[in-house]
């Protein structure tokens, strides 16, 4: 993975000094409130209902072992021995101290990690697919581009003020594991004809109170143009985005209202006439250089007939068996498996573990784990799970054994309870309804596994309010929690998806009170399970089954 | 006005030298510039004096100002305009094309332009001056308004370089504001990458 260069090391060196001197003069009364706000949100600083919420940056969701080990350390010395990764595949501390949150990130400069843009009107961290470099249908490896774009953003002075935040994604394959046809911009690694590496360019999708899927606004970007290209989107947007209402100033309004074509138009314009072809513009030996740091692994070379029959063997172990096939993905090496620890405990003890949620035990043993079997890295995804890429086969079956005794060996990627789940109005300041509850009626109320390996692929996303962190409006099942009068209520969407094929959901009818929710959802079910076509003993997966019947039979099994 | 300082790049004082009287108009924000003058003041002044001013009334002159603007630039040795964050960048493009075409020789020798930044978190003013540098404009840009001091190092990166600033704000450490950083670079230049210096 990167390592710093010292110019890195430099920066965030001096962004801890930078900030400490910030908080020193807030707490002094010398900076006021509006300036220091959003000064801390630059540094990952929110204030929360309860207490300061700091996230922490992974970049492209890439973690080494020794910096789990400094997680976990900072969770149980500085907050209270948890962490909680997000879909942006970022790290929240729910309950830092204002004060040391200096010294938090002094720790975190010492492993080369930081909490810079991970809040704010600013560039914020760049997401990919947790499979880059391990598909075998791959491009290009996503993570080097992704590198390029953090060093570009990282303190660009001209776009630290925006007009609201400004989140880009990255993916390298056509399945599109990274959501990025609702990010503000979205770019696909392509090769084209003549073999030459570039991108399309998805500009102004997102989601919120006003969801957006992204428009095309160049089919084939050559590489080398990748940052001017960016910088000239970037200009357009801050000097013409909307100021005046903090609702209407993401680019995708901007998008939309112009049309993608006069937008495009603005952006060729300022990228022909200033950047294209200036010092801007990025070499073949500079895509070297990035890709040195994304090296393949000293991969062995493994017979593949005993890694199966040794393999085969441990399938025999049904429980084995059922994590091997929810839980680990093919790698484009031979005797090798990514897998899938997921963050989605469900209910340990009686009691429901939020999505995302670690402890500072399982980050330090995930370090351990990470150090033994998969080359030292982990990553995290966007579905809050955490992933190891590069597991030898014959190694699966002692991993599962040491994950299952850390609560992180549930065999649900991907089925229902593999839910994306907000902190709501729990933790979370802008929260109109609670989640961790309603999560917890879903784990109660559907808690067979068989049934849920029936039920197939199914992602359900339950945001707290209409911000829709969790991205309720691309689930195939969304939940919105809304408040009515001091109530909350939950307002139920089908058919989205923020996969190659982007979609959003469609809103079932009324919201339904808080203890009807999992009942609702058993509804809505039933009618997929009644009347799904069953070819083999393939059954029609869910979103297809929501796509060909529409929401008219959910509607009516509901509502009556 | 109240009372104001210029600092240049450097953090360096440059408010006993400054020579520039911002015209009062309607629309003039406080501060501008550390002294301001009225129309009337001017035409009865002896000597010639540098004078700043609105953006958009003299690419678009109207009323009062296009009647006056000959009189004003005849009795001025220096021309110098402000702008708010709502100018757009056409509006500076035709700015730099009038000072290219050189209607008005003043305009042609254009030394100064004051953005005005009307609240701390409007980053317009940032994407503004990098524009007229990309235009080729090699005069001075000073930021005026509700800036804050932590914007500075960036300012000065998207091609500021003198800054307007309230006497209670000139504090002794302001210097460390104008080295915020400096490790970090200025967003134009790929090869200055940590990955690729």
């Amino acid at each position: 993975m990167y390592k710093y260069t010292h110019a890195d090391q430099a920066m965030v060196d001096e962004r801890v000094e930078q900030f400490r001197d910030q908080t020193r003069r807030f707490l002094a009364g010398e900076l006021p409130e509006e300036q220091y706000l959003p000064l801390r949100l630059q540094n990952g600083l929110y204030i929360q209902r309860h207490a300061p919420m700091l996230r922490i940056a992974v970049p492209y969701g890439l973690i080494a072992s020794y910096q789990l080990r400094k997680l976990a350390d900072i969770t149980r010395r500085y907050d209270r021995g948890y962490g909680h990764f997000t879909t942006r595949t970022n790290l929240q501390l729910n309950w830092p101290k204002l004060e040391e949150v200096p010294d938090i990130l002094a720790e975190l400069a010492s492993v080369q990690m930081h909490a810079i843009q991970t809040s704010g009107n600013c560039i914020r961290n760049t997401t990919t697919d947790p499979y880059a470099g391990i598909n075998a249908n791959e491009v290009e490896d996503p993570r080097p581009y992704c590198e390029i774009i953090r060093q570009w953003s990282t303190f660009h002075p001209e776009f630290a003020f925006l007009p609201r935040k400004f989140k880009i994604a990255v993916i390298g394959t056509p399945e599109d594991r990274a959501a990025t046809q609702v990010h503000d911009i979205g770019l696909h690694v392509l090769k084209n004809e003549d073999g030459e590496i570039g991108f399309e360019v998805i500009v102004g999708g997102g989601l919120g109170r006003t969801p957006i899927i992204g428009k095309t606004i160049n089919k084939f970007l050559p590489r080398q143009h990748l940052l001017s290209y960016l910088d000239a989107i970037l200009r357009v947007y801050n000097l013409h985005g909307r100021r005046d209402n903090k609702f209407k100033a993401r680019i995708k309004i901007l998008v939309e209202s112009m049309g993608a074509r006069e937008f495009t138009k603005l952006v060729e314009k300022e990228w022909e006439t200033f950047t294209k072809d200036g010092p801007l513009t990025l070499t073949d030996e500079n895509f070297e250089t990035a890709k040195s740091y994304f090296p393949e692994f000293d991969y062995e070379n493994i017979d593949e007939l005993a890694s199966q029959t040794e393999l085969n063997k441990h399938l025999e172990d049904k429980a084995f068996a059922d994590w091997y096939s929810r839980n680990t993905v093919a790698h484009k090496v031979a005797g090798y498996r990514g897998v899938v620890m997921s963050l989605k405990a469900g209910l340990v003890d009686g009691k429901y573990v939020p999505a995302g949620d670690i402890t500072e035990h399982q980050l330090d043993r995930l370090a351990d784990l990470a150090d033994q079997y998969s080359f030292g890295e982990i990553r995290g995804t966007h579905q809050q799970n955490l992933v190891f890429a590069d597991v030898k086969q014959t190694d699966l079956y002692a991993l599962w054994k040491e994950l299952t005794e850390l609560n992180l060996a549930r065999p649900n990627i991907g089925t229902l309870t593999d839910m994306i789940v907000c902190p709501g109005f729990d933790l979370c300041a802008l929260a109109n309804a609670t989640t961790y509850n309603i999560a917890e009626q879903i784990e109660k109320h559907f808690d067979d596994l068989d049934y849920l390996y029936d039920l197939g692929d199914i992602q359900l996303n339950m945001s707290g309010c209409m911000n829709a962190c969790a991205h309720h409006h691309v689930g195939d099942i969304g939940i919105l929690g809304v408040d009515k009068k001091g109530e909350h209520w939950y307002q139920i969407s089908l058919g989205g998806s923020s996969k190659a094929e982007t979609r959003l959901g469609n809103i079932l009818g009324r919201s339904v009170a808080t203890e009807e929710v999992a009942p609702t959802l058993e509804k809505i079910l039933n009618v997929y399970t009644d009347q799904r076509h069953v070819e083999g003993d393939a059954p029609e997966p869910f979103a297809d089954f929501v796509q060909r019947v529409g929401i008219k039979p959910f509607k009516e099994a509901v509502y009556g | 006005m109240g009372n104001y300082h210029i600092l240049n790049e450097e953090a360096t004082s440059i408010t006993a030298e400054d020579s520039w009287y911002a015209i009062e108009t309607a629309e003039l924000p406080e501060p501008v510039s550390i002294k301001s003058l009225q129309l009337s003041e001017l035409l009865h002044k002896e000597e010639r004096l540098d004078v700043i001013l609105p953006l958009t009334g003299v690419i678009a002159p109207t009323g009062l100002l296009n009647e006056l603007l000959d009189i004003i630039t005849a009795r001025a040795s220096r021309m110098g305009l402000w702008a708010d964050t709502s100018v757009s960048t056409e509006q500076l493009d035709q700015l730099l094309q009038a000072c290219k075409d050189a209607e008005r020789p003043l305009l042609h020798n254009l030394d100064l332009i004051v953005l005005y930044q009307p609240s701390f978190v409007d980053g317009r003013s940032f994407s503004q001056a990098r524009h007229l540098r990309q235009q080729g404009f090699e005069g001075e840009i000073r930021i005026s308004g509700d800036f804050g001091r932590d914007q500075i190092a960036y300012l000065k990166r998207a091609g500021v370089n003198s800054f307007v600033i309230p006497d209670e704000k000139l504090t002794d450490d302001i210097v460390s504001a104008f080295h915020a950083l400096p490790s970090s670079y200025d967003g134009s230049v790929a090869s200055q990458l940590p990955m690729f210096r």
